[in-house]
């Protein structure tokens, strides 16, 4: 997959768990859980939207394109 | 997911499954039965063998099983008793009839079990229905074949003069119809497990 998730690196800045941010963000932790070990075909941009409002980032942020 | 109808048609499988198991212990006793006495029972064994008469009149006698002479105007056909190797091969292919009924019921339960616990779009549904399809034209197709086979078995107890026997050929057109529309939806339901799937995985 040539498109990755940072949402590891984004919590440990934030020092916030990934129960935590799946409250704040009104998504389930098994979803969000499915974001995060790169397991999701599609991502909501109201997902991505919240995700960046409660972790103070960009979209570039959480997802990052690597050429393969 | 409105689960009335789903648990509705999953009991009907379930007494479906039941009377078929009760049917095929029924036939298997029987049948030992009719051997164990000699074959001094009873039975009806339907010919699946045509015949053609070009007269009004006409008189069937018989004085034992599997024996018997047709007469017209045209002419006139011997029957001789075709032999246990006719009630084997007819026997043989009920109780093949009976085993593709009972697991085309049985896959038709599992769907409806799916149904009920609201996860219908599964890879294995999609596999179930198409076997269903399978089932359908399969059958239709061996129920012929069968049937020309078991007409070559009783033709060859037959001697005629005069009359025109042949086999008789009637392909069930409607099972393969309905075998077809089952493949058809097999194939929808495979692109909706397709479109459960990316819905799931959709955050």
């Amino acid at each position: 997959m040539t498109i990755s998730v940072h949402l590891d690196q984004l919590l440990l800045d934030h020092k916030m768990t990934l129960t935590e941010l799946a409250d704040r963000v009104g998504i389930t932790v098994a979803n969000l859980s499915i974001l995060k070990t790169g397991k999701a075909r599609a991502v909501r941009f109201s997902t991505l939207e919240a995700i960046c409002r409660e972790l103070n980032c960009q979209p570039g942020d959480v997802l990052r394109f690597s050429p393969e | 997911m409105q689960t009335r109808l789903p648990r509705l048609l999953r009991g009907f499988t379930t007494f479906a499954i039941a009377l078929l198991t009760v049917v095929a212990v029924a036939i298997v006793v029987f049948a030992a039965f009719l051997i164990g006495t000699d074959g001094s029972g009873s039975a009806e064994l339907r010919v699946p063998i045509q015949f053609t008469i070009d007269s009004d009149s006409y008189s069937l006698t018989s004085d034992s099983w599997g024996e018997g002479t047709l007469s017209s105007a045209s002419g006139e056909a011997n029957f001789e008793d075709p032999g246990v190797g006719l009630a084997v091969a007819a026997g043989a292919t009920i109780i093949a009839g009976l085993a593709v009924a009972f697991v085309a019921l049985i896959l038709l339960r599992r769907i409806f079990s799916t149904m009920i616990v609201g996860t219908p779009f599964l890879p294995e549904n999609a596999r179930r229905i198409r076997w269903l399809g399978y089932m359908a034209i399969g059958g239709a197709l061996a129920e012929q074949i069968i049937e020309i086979g078991l007409g070559m078995l009783v033709l060859n107890s037959v001697s005629s003069t005069g009359l025109e026997i042949d086999y008789h050929f009637n392909l069930n057109l409607a099972a393969v119809f309905v075998g077809l529309i089952i493949l058809a939806l097999a194939e929808v339901f495979r692109h909706g497990t397709s479109l459960q799937t990316d819905a799931d995985l959709t955050v």
